[in-house]
C-alpha cells in the first residue's frame, strides 16, 4: 500500500537566472510528500501437503504482522534532485519515519542444536530498500537523511514477542552513487545516532565501497548505558533469568573485505543483578553461576561492578540474502548472555607469567587493551 | 561499469544493525587476545583504493579535526580551550548543535553534508583518491 500527497513542487533554474550547461548545485526538483504508508511483504510460505506447517509467527498479534516484513510511515518526505555535471543526483529526507521490522521466521538455533530445521525454505527477510526508495522517487538516490525516526524490531517468531525500539534516530547515508566517478574518490558514509529503548545511547559510523567485487565495508557501533531491565523480553525467554538492575554497554567493530567479515562485539555489564524467574533448581544455579561470574570479573571500581568480554565476529557475506534479523536478535541476545558466562568459562584465569619484554617492544597490555573501544 | 543499489542499500542496513548480517559467534568465545586487533586507519579498498575505515579519524585528512573545530568556534559553538584536534565529546556536541541548526541529522559525526555546510572543501577534510577506474568511467560517460 502506498499513498502520497504532493504538497510542494518547485522547478528552479540556476541561481542568478543564468542558464549554464554544467550546473552543479542548482535544485531541479524539490518534492515534499506527507502522510505516507508503505510496507514490504513476505512471500507466502509454500503449502506442505496434508501436514500442517508450524506457525512461523506465534507472536503475531494481527494478520498483517504475519505477512509483513516491514511497515513504514512518515510525516514528511523531501526529495531534491540536483545536477552534478551531466548526472542528476537525488537526496531523500525522511522526517519522523516510524518503521517496524517484523521477523517471522524461526531463528536458526531454535532447536538448540545450532542447526536449521529441515523443511520448506523460509522466505527471505531482506528488505529491498532500493525498491522502497523507488516508490518515493524513480530517480537513483544518492543521499538519504532520516530525522527523528523510530525503528522497532519485533521478533514474532517467539510467542513472547521480543520487541526493541530505536527512537530519536538521526541518520545520514551519503555518496550512494551508481557511477564510480561520482564518488569523487570517497566512500559511502553512514553516520547515525539514536536511543535504544529508553536508555541506550547509540552511535554508528560505517564506510563502504560499492564498486569493489565483493561486499566491502567497515564500521563501528556503540550502545552505551542500556538498562538491562529493558532487555527483559530478549533475555528471559532464552535464559530464564531476570536482570532487574544494571546497565550494558555494547561496542561493535566490524570490517568486511570482499565478503570476508571480521570484527568483535564487546559487551560491558555494569552493576548487574540477576534473579531466576522461578524456583527450579537449574535456573537458580544458572543465576547463581552468572552472579559469581560478575563478582569474579568485577573491575574493582568502587561503586561499579563491570564485566567485559569480547565476542569475535567471523563469517562470509557472499550476498545480501543473509538471514539478517535472526542474526541481529542473536547478536543482541548473545552479547548479553556471553557477557555473563564467557568469563566464567575461562576460569581459572591465567596468571601473568609472560617473560619481560625486550627493550623497545610494546607490552601485552598495549597490544591487547581490555578497555572498550571508543564510540565511533 | 557500475553496480546497482539493491546490494548496496541492503549492505547499509547491515551496517545500521550493529554489524549484524551473517555474523557467526563462536559457541565458546576465545579469550580477548584471540580477537583481531582494530584495523589500522586509512585502509583502502583493494580495487578502487577508496579509503575504508571503521572510525571517522580513518577517513579524515591530517588536521581536519582542527579545521572543523575552528569553524565551530567561529560559529560560537565551541570554546577555544576545547580545540584539541580530536572529535572529543565537546566537539561532537557542537557538531550536533550545528547540524540541528542546519536541518541536518544531528548525529554529532562529520558527514559530507555537514562539512559542506561548515563551508569547508571536502578534499581538504576527507581522504580522496583518483582511481584509474574512476577516470575511465568518467571519460566514457
Amino acid at each position: 500500500m502506498f499513498a502520497a500527497k504532493v504538497v510542494l513542487m518547485q522547478l528552479k533554474g540556476p541561481e542568478g537566472g543564468q542558464q549554464h550547461p554544467h550546473l552543479r548545485s542548482g535544485v531541479l526538483i524539490a518534492l515534499t510528500i506527507v502522510g505516507n504508508v508503505c510496507c514490504a511483504h513476505h512471500q507466502p510460505p509454500p503449502v506442505m501437503g496434508a501436514e500442517a506447517a508450524p506457525d512461523p509467527s506465534p507472536g503475531a498479534r494481527t494478520e498483517a504482522e504475519r505477512t509483513h516484513v516491514l511497515e513504514a510511515r512518515w510525516l514528511e518526505v523531501d526529495v531534491k534532485a540536483q545536477k552534478q555535471g551531466d548526472q542528476v543526483v537525488t537526496a531523500v529526507k525522511l522526517v519522523q519515519p516510524k518503521i517496524r521490522i517484523l521477523h517471522a521466521a524461526p531463528p536458526p538455533d531454535a532447536t538448540g542444536t545450532g542447526q536449521k530445521k529441515e523443511g520448506p525454505a523460509q522466505p527471505s527477510e531482506v528488505v529491498d530498500l532500493n525498491d522502497l526508495l523507488h516508490k518515493i522517487t524513480p530517480l537513483d538516490v544518492d543521499h538519504i537523511d532520516i530525522l527523528d525516526g523510530q525503528v522497532a524490531f519485533v521478533d514474532t517468531s517467539r510467542k513472547e514477542r521480543p520487541e526493541i525500539w530505536l527512537h530519536d534516530l538521526q541518520l545520514s547515508v551519503e555518496n550512494l552513487t551508481t557511477r564510480v566517478h561520482l564518488t569523487e574518490g570517497r566512500p559511502i558514509l553512514l553516520t547515525a545516532s539514536a536511543t535504544l529503548a529508553r536508555s541506550g545511547t547509540v552511535s554508528i559510523f560505517v564506510t563502504a565501497d560499492a564498486f569493489e567485487k565483493g561486499l566491502t565495508f567497515s564500521g563501528r557501533a556503540a550502545v552505551v548505558g542500556l538498562e538491562t531491565s529493558e532487555l527483559y523480553r530478549f533475555i528471559e525467554p532464552a535464559t530464564k533469568l531476570q536482570v532487574p538492575e544494571g546497565t550494558i554497554d555494547i561496542f561493535v567493530e566490524f570490517d568486511c573485505r570482499n565478503g570476508e567479515l571480521t570484527g568483535g562485539i564487546k559487551p560491558v555489564l555494569k552493576n548487574v543483578k540477576i534473579r531466576p524467574d522461578n524456583k527450579k533448581f537449574l535456573t537458580v544455579l544458572k543465576a547463581w553461576a552468572s552472579d559469581v561470574a560478575i563478582k569474579l570479573f568485577s573491575d574493582r571500581v568502587r561503586d561499579r561492578n563491570a564485566v567485559a568480554t569480547v565476542i569475535p565476529i567471523k563469517g562470509t557475506l557472499t550476498g545480501p540474502n543473509v538471514e539478517l534479523w535472526p542474526s541481529i536478535f542473536g547478536v543482541l541476545r548473545n552479547a548479553f548472555v556471553e557477557g555473563l558466562t564467557s568469563g566464567y568459562a575461562f576460569l581459572p584465569p591465567k596468571t601473568a607469567q609472560t617473560p619481560p619484554a625486550p627493550p623497545g617492544s610494546s607490552s601485552p597490555s598495549e597490544s591487547h587493551s581490555t578497555s572498550p573501544p571508543a564510540a565511533p | 561499469m557500475s553496480r546497482h543499489h539493491p546490494s548496496l542499500t541492503q549492505l547499509l542496513v547491515l551496517g545500521m544493525a550493529l554489524g549484524g548480517g551473517c555474523a557467526h559467534t563462536h559457541a565458546t568465545p576465545p579469550p580477548p587476545a584471540a580477537v583481531p586487533p582494530t584495523n589500522p586507519d586509512h585502509e583502502q579498498a583493494a580495487e578502487t583504493g577508496i579509503p575504508i575505515s571503521s572510525t571517522p579519524h580513518g577517513i579524515l585528512q591530517e588536521g581536519a579535526e582542527t579545521k572543523i573545530q575552528r569553524r565551530l568556534q567561529d560559529k560560537g559553538l565551541l570554546h577555544g580551550e576545547q580545540t584539541e584536534g580530536q572529535l572529543d565529546p565537546q566537539t561532537r556536541q557542537a557538531l550536533r548543535k550545528f547540524q540541528k541548526r542546519e536541518g541536518l541529522p544531528p548525529t554529532g559525526l562529520p558527514s559530507y553534508e555537514t562539512v559542506r555546510h561548515l563551508g569547508l572543501d571536502l578534499d581538504s577534510i576527507f581522504h580522496t583518491v583518483a582511481h584509474p577506474r574512476a577516470r575511465t568511467d568518467s571519460s566514457s560517460s
